[in-house]
């Protein structure tokens, strides 16, 4: 069952207009046809002008493949099927060079690792510039300038750093080179950010954090995280994805995911969170390993380590992306199969 | 470091005095005239107490010099000064094959569970190396150890057989403890053991540990950069910044009221799972290099508390209350009943 | 069961791209199923079978002199003769024995001690030992390997060299020589596999859990040392052989009546001016085919063992990742 007609199940006021970018159907596997891996399983997701959106998966789950294939970035051949919409057109249709125009301009990305991103031979104001004059060509008072402002707005001091190496800076300043990067270079509408402070500590993070949030504002950027921290989303983010074996297992607006998760994924996960101050009593953790895409059989790919069964079906039939009929809150659970279960809704109900 | 009462406990296992290491540099001319420092100083002068049955949590970010504190108490690398008594034996002292012999005491599971590993061997040959590292038993006898190893860890028997790549992150985890355990340990070193898994397998670590403390009643020094993961398991808790103890306490004590503004703001900087709740400003700036420590208090620079005397004098790591040690001016110190 | 032991049937493991079970087992079935690696193997076991079983199977005496000299490749001579009369089909079996002979014994002499060596300067790395054995690699490599060879070589001719007490031929000496010169490439390969494997964490487990010297190296370094070594080897043989041929083809190599490729190749060396072909050609064939042979092998080794280059394969394989150093989750 594809996710398409769960648009018009999202219910009125949620989401008026054009979207900025939309996925629809996206199926990739890797690997070749002796050794298939699967990565995505006809995914769909929109994206709204301004919207922050976090991916939320562990490994397996399908979010940094998601990412790159809005970016357009995984290699034709692995797409099986769907389209990428951005703007009026299917990016996954053409060609490298047209693509080349769009990502860095009205694309940005920023990436999990800072270090990898620049190429340590040359120096920091030398890619900048090279970037910088790709998507502006000829900005007023000059590139330096362009970057100079860039380098303010993401709180890295300008003066004399152009001149240096990659080695010389921190990897929260490389984070902020990044992102400045990408939000200024060109003049992006979406920015992808695929776990942008996983590699950073705690008080970075926090700092990046609060500067993304700015910029976010400040911009109007709409913003897709991809992250494995639950508690990034939601700080930072307007609605949550949650994925799992290469689906989308939920998508809520972010109070509602946090305050009435649907998906049992979602509230054993949440669960399992150890936060402060300590709640008394043993952590919750949940059994098995997380599933990916390739290990999808028959039925819920969740089903092996679900506390919420609800019977046969969950090992016989794989749920759709079902409405809980709550603000639009989406869940791939048979418990919100009207047909299947018409008392045992969880929605509504508090985590246990 | 004194507890409670003052009361030195009698049971320590592990005793660190003034331990540091610092690791030099090859000086230029420009070096010298800049007046730049000569060495890195990775940890100075810390000190540390774990005692049996005792969970220690070491806090830190980057550039704090918690894993070089782990591998110098455990003489992978060796100490610029200091001393580490483990069991009353000065462990620095020791000759090799003294050392070897207590180090079938102590047992290490590191953060990367596919690089801990030799990727060649079974799983049974990993865990079963401790064992003929000290020549211990037969190979009939290591069997069985072997398996209760495995067991203790969450593994069922079947996995013995299997190999590296075959197992995910968090199986190679467990496989890492089981090693760690094979030889019935009464100290283990974890070092980020949880920071590389995905977060539903990390409570199942968690938990994995917390049962292990119970059960073997295991001394333990637990590090980590998140304060969440490390509340579920420590009795106390050391938060260490640029190569220095700032506060250690226990545990409860140090996340309800935290001393030092460090830890304050690490605890605040962590990001909530709760929408409604937004983080607080992180601390402004960004932790030093350790090439060039802040003279005075290392965190001055970033202190919303900073005065003239934090910026000259570095201060102490001192009581400020029960058992609660701090190393901040701004923290009146514990009245010493007379 | 509680919820911290692993459930197996939650999870089998890692998904996607699954390694077969153990390490023997990813080797085999890497050259099994590639069929350039397949003919390498095929191939090569071809020449060892002619290597050792041939001579008895020749059809003429390789040193039979005979009128018939300088005759084009026929039905009776399927390699045509020398100027001497001999069947160069014989003498091209025979040569097999001593071209492999040469090729595959000094490459597993220079395996062996340059092996050996580099592992004791990797894990002395930056200290005394390791600079003084790298730079005397680094003399030894200088050597220009066709003046060193010949001339030792050629030194054992008519000559009776002892080792000690031992006398030794001049096939040995002169397969001694070749493997001087290769020890230093094993030697490289062996120290840059040992700090790599070094650094990695299960070295620093295994001294904190006290495990001693020697089991470190025999344990957990040997085993993935000797995969770099197995590839090296594998692509130092052909090279061998040529080296071999090229002494023998300068005359200092296999004196006659025994002849191996080079030797043919030598004494064809004015024959194919009068454009009499068959004397250059199949010995130069033969070179070239073995080589081929040993590459492909080596090839398909070198992606099964560089850990490297597996990495970036697997994470090609699973992630599509189109950027160098792009790491896929």
């Amino acid at each position: 069952m594809t996710d398409s007609d769960s648009t018009a199940a999202r219910g009125p006021g949620i989401r008026t207009g054009e979207p900025l970018a939309e996925v629809t159907g996206l199926s990739v596997t890797f690997g070749n046809p002796h050794a298939p891996v699967p990565a995505l399983r006809e995914v769909s997701m929109r994206i709204d002008r301004g919207e922050a959106i976090a991916v939320v998966g562990e490994s397996g789950s399908g979010k940094t493949t998601l990412l790159r294939s809005i970016a357009a970035l995984v290699p034709r051949p692995f797409i099986r099927s769907g389209a990428v919409r951005f703007g009026n057109r299917d990016l996954l249709t053409l060609r490298e060079r047209e693509l080349a125009t769009i990502r860095g301009r009205e694309i940005g990305m920023v990436f999990q690792d800072p270090v990898n991103c620049f190429n340590p031979a040359f120096t920091i104001g030398y890619q900048l510039r090279r970037v910088f004059r790709l998507h502006r060509p000829e900005p007023a008072g000059g590139t330096d300038a362009e970057i100079g402002r860039a380098l303010d707005r993401v709180g890295v001091d300008a003066a004399g750093r152009l001149a240096r190496y990659p080695f010389e800076f921190s990897q929260g300043q490389l984070q902020r080179l990044m992102i400045a990067a990408a939000c200024f270079a060109g003049r992006p509408t979406l920015l992808l950010a695929d776990e942008p402070t996983t590699s950073l500590d705690v008080t970075t993070e926090a700092q990046i954090l609060g500067m993304l949030r700015e910029l976010r504002r400040d911009l109007g950027m709409a913003l897709v995280l991809v992250t494995h921290n639950l508690a990034l989303a939601a700080q930072l983010c307007d609605r949550v994805l949650v994925m799992y074996a290469g689906r989308i297992v939920e998508e809520a607006r972010v109070a509602d995911l946090f305050a009435r998760p649907a998906h049992p994924y979602t509230r054993q996960l949440l669960r399992s969170l150890p936060v402060l101050p300590r709640q008394p009593g043993r952590l919750y953790s949940m059994p098995g390993d997380p599933a990916s895409a390739a290990d999808a059989r028959r039925g819920c790919p969740f089903a092996p380590r679900c506390e919420a069964l609800l019977g046969a079906v969950c090992a016989d039939t794989e749920p759709g992306l079902l409405p809980t009929g709550v603000n639009g809150q989406l869940a791939a659970c048979h418990r919100y199969d009207t047909a299947q279960a018409p008392t045992e809704n969880l929605a509504g109900k508090a985590p246990a | 470091m004194t507890t409670a009462s003052g009361d030195e406990r009698s049971n320590i296992l592990v005793d660190v005095r003034g331990l540091s290491k610092n690791y030099p540099l090859p000086r230029s001319v420009g070096d010298v005239l800049g007046r730049r420092q000569a060495a890195i100083q990775a940890v100075s002068d810390v000190d540390l107490q774990i005692a049996t049955g005792e969970t220690v949590g070491l806090i830190g970010e980057s550039g704090s010099g918690k894993s070089t504190l782990a591998r110098v108490m455990l003489r992978l690398v060796p100490p610029t000064a200091g001393s580490v008594r483990f069991d009353g034996t000065d462990l620095l002292a020791l000759r090799p094959a003294q050392l070897r012999r207590i180090r079938a005491r102590m047992g290490v599971v590191l953060q990367n569970p596919y690089g801990a590993v030799n990727r060649r061997r079974p799983v049974r040959a990993i865990v079963a190396e401790p064992l003929l590292a000290h020549r211990v038993g037969t190979k009939r006898e290591r069997g069985p150890r072997v398996q209760a190893a495995l067991e203790m860890a969450g593994l069922p028997s079947g996995f013995a057989d299997r190999f590296p790549a075959e197992l995910s992150g968090g199986q190679l985890q467990r496989v890492g403890i089981a090693r760690a355990l094979v030889l019935s340990p009464q100290f283990v070193v974890a070092d980020e053991p949880t920071a590389s898994l995905d977060v539903s397998i990390r409570a199942q670590i968690i938990n994995l540990f917390a049962d292990l403390k119970a059960q073997l009643g295991l001394a333990m020094l637990f590090i980590s950069h998140d304060l969440a993961t490390v509340s579920y398991l420590a009795d106390r808790v050391a938060v260490m910044y640029l190569g220095r103890i700032v506060e250690s306490g226990p545990a409860a004590a140090l996340e309800r009221s935290p001393l030092h503004p460090y830890t304050q703001a690490l605890i605040a900087s962590i990001p909530r799972p709760d929408p409604a709740q937004r983080s607080a400003v992180p601390p402004r700036g960004q932790i030093p290099s350790p090439l060039s420590p802040p003279p005075g208090c290392p965190y001055h620079p970033r202190c919303p508390l900073a005065m003239s005397v934090c910026r000259s004098r570095r201060p102490p790591l001192e009581e400020k209350a029960s058992g609660h040690l701090a190393a901040c001016h701004a923290v009146p110190a514990a009245r010493v009943v007379p | 069961m509680s919820t911290t032991t692993v459930d197996n049937s939650a999870n089998p493991g890692p998904s996607g791209v699954q390694a077969a079970a153990s390490p023997r087992n990813r080797v085999l079935s890497a050259l099994l199923h590639r069929p350039l690696a397949l003919t390498g193997l095929c191939g090569v076991a071809l020449l060892v079978l002619i290597a050792a079983v041939g001579p008895l199977l020749a059809p003429d005496n390789p040193d039979q002199t005979s009128s018939h000299a300088t005759a084009p490749p026929s039905l009776a001579h399927w390699m045509g003769t020398d100027q001497l009369g001999r069947d160069v089909f014989s003498r091209m079996i025979v040569g097999t024995r001593i071209s492999l002979a040469v090729g595959v014994g000094s490459t597993a002499i220079a395996l062996a001690i340059g092996g050996l060596l580099g592992m004791l300067a990797g894990l002395e790395a930056g200290r005394a030992p390791d600079t003084v054995l790298m730079r005397a690699m680094d003399v030894i490599f200088a050597f220009p390997v066709l003046v060193f060879v010949p001339v030792l070589s050629g030194l054992a001719i008519g000559r009776q060299i002892h080792l000690g007490p031992v006398p030794v031929s001049q096939l040995a000496v002169l397969t001694g020589a070749i493997s001087v010169v290769f020890v230093p490439v094993f030697a490289r390969v062996a120290r840059a596999s040992t700090l790599a494997e070094s650094k990695m964490e299960y070295m620093l487990a295994a001294r904190a859990f006290g495990a001693r010297r020697q089991d470190l190296i025999l344990r957990n370094l040997l085993p993935n040392v000797a995969g770099p070594l197995m590839v090296q080897a594998a692509f130092s043989i052909p090279l061998a052989v040529i080296t071999e041929a090229a002494v023998s083809f300068l005359g200092f190599g296999v004196q006659p009546p025994q002849a191996s490729w080079g030797d043919i190749l030598n004494d064809g060396r004015n024959q194919i001016l009068l454009g009499d072909w068959w004397e250059t050609v199949f010995p130069a064939l033969a070179i070239v085919v073995t080589v081929l042979f040993f590459n492909f092998i080596g090839d398909a080794l070198r992606d099964v063992l560089d850990p490297r280059a597996r990495a970036r394969e697997m994470t090609a394989a699973a992630t599509g990742a189109v950027v160098i150093g792009d790491r896929g989750d």
